[in-house]
């Protein structure tokens, strides 16, 4: 599933780099880095409980 | 080891994997036919992120509603991310993305829950969901190359609620039997080896796209090289059960190696490279089944944190033909040492 950018990797990577920052909202990046430290500190603790339970056992 | 599969276990695996093909058929070509390419670096990997990362929070809540049906959530998810991409605004669009790649965790934990579910101590009808994705990816890619109308994208979908509905009855209920494997060292911590899992499967993500490929430049060229992957998914859970984790562990990393060298101008090579590459995967997903046990979504979810984490620097670094050469040989090392402290004999 995730080894599809071997496909674009010549399309896609080139624009990335020479790209430069994109013009995006700072409102809409703000949300979503909001979001994605979120998503990263739940999954931290997720991890931390499921390796106690695992020990448990 | 064993070695005779059940028809339940057969019938999941084939089914799960036409699940995952449907997934990656709706993802690729929806985001593709709407792709703002001025944009590129920041909705691939908003996409990835959001794909990815939460699959782990999704296990998680199945794993609290064992009666809800998380495949129909995802597929409710892609409806809603297709109606909104045919609105013509950046912000509509932002939503549009982000729902298709929430409902995309979802199905991805609907199937390894369900794939799980089935197979007792076996890895190949899990291994087979997976493989499923590959060839989603390349048929969706080209329904976005001929831009097909987004309508006809329902026709998955409805595939994916059928198969959802139809095997609910296994794996969407209060109790649910889940694979039991146990192939880790127990002479390290969980962490360390779950820490390991990630890594390798870093690994993998990265060298995915840093390995040189110099003959592709038809579209045919793609849909072999991503069979080749699916095949090479497929496979490795099939000669994990056959003949032990170990014994693909070698062929995958070092045994490839090679091949992936040479094939930098030759074909058959390559394809047979990235066939032996793509077969650890079944091993990373059963580390992870190890330590968590009972808990197939949030296993599944820790592989592809991994898999975002990998992919992350090839946007921002990129390296000539020669230097990714090395890096391949590196990396194939280090994921080899790596695997082979991690399993048990």
């Amino acid at each position: 599933m995730f080894l599809d950018i071997i496909v674009e990797t010549e399309e896609i990577i080139e624009p990335i780099i020479n790209e430069g920052k994109p013009a995006v909202m700072p409102i809409v990046v703000v949300a979503v880095v909001v979001v994605a430290i979120v998503i990263a500190v739940l999954c931290k603790l997720v991890i931390k409980r499921e390796l106690s339970n695992a020990k448990r056992v | 080891m064993r070695k005779e599969y059940s028809s339940i276990e057969l019938s999941y695996g084939f089914l799960f994997l036409i699940f995952h093909l449907c997934i990656e058929v709706v993802s690729y070509a929806l985001f593709y036919l709407k792709f703002k390419s001025h944009m590129v670096t920041f909705f691939v990997i908003l996409y990835d992120f959001f794909a990815f990362c939460p699959q782990l929070l999704v296990g998680d809540f199945y794993n609290r509603n064992k009666k809800t049906n998380i495949g129909l959530i995802g597929a409710a998810f892609f409806v809603a991310a297709i109606l909104l991409a045919k609105f013509d605004n950046f912000n509509i669009y932002l939503l549009s993305v982000l729902l298709l790649a929430i409902g995309n965790a979802f199905l991805h934990v609907c199937g390894a829950v369900a794939t799980a579910s089935v197979s007792q101590n076996k890895i190949f009808p899990s291994s087979l969901f997976v493989a499923g994705g590959t060839f989603g990816i390349i048929i969706g890619r080209y329904l976005a190359n001929i831009k097909i109308n987004t309508y006809y994208l329902f026709i998955p979908i409805l595939i994916i609620v059928f198969i959802s509905i139809f095997t609910a009855k296994r794996w969407c209920k209060s109790k649910v039997e889940s694979i039991n494997v146990d192939i880790v060292n127990k002479k390290y911590s969980f962490a360390v080896i779950l820490l390991i899992a990630i890594i390798v499967v870093m690994v993998r993500s990265y060298m995915g796209f840093v390995i040189p490929i110099n003959w592709k430049s038809e579209f045919y060229h793609s849909i072999l090289l991503f069979t080749f992957l699916g095949i090479g998914k497929a496979i490795g859970g099939l000669l994990c059960d056959k003949f032990g984790y170990k014994f693909v562990v070698t062929i995958s990393t070092l045994l490839c190696v090679p091949f992936i060298i040479i094939g930098k101008d030759f074909m058959f090579a390559s394809l047979f490279g990235m066939l032996l590459f793509s077969m650890t995967m079944s091993v990373t997903y059963a580390m992870a089944l190890s330590i968590i046990k009972n808990n197939p979504g949030v296993a599944f979810g820790v592989t592809t944190i991994g898999l975002f984490l990998g992919a992350v620097p090839v946007f921002f670094i990129k390296f000539d033909a020669l230097t990714s050469m090395v890096l391949v040989v590196l990396l194939s090392l280090v994921s080899y040492i790596l695997l082979n402290i991690s399993l048990k004999n």
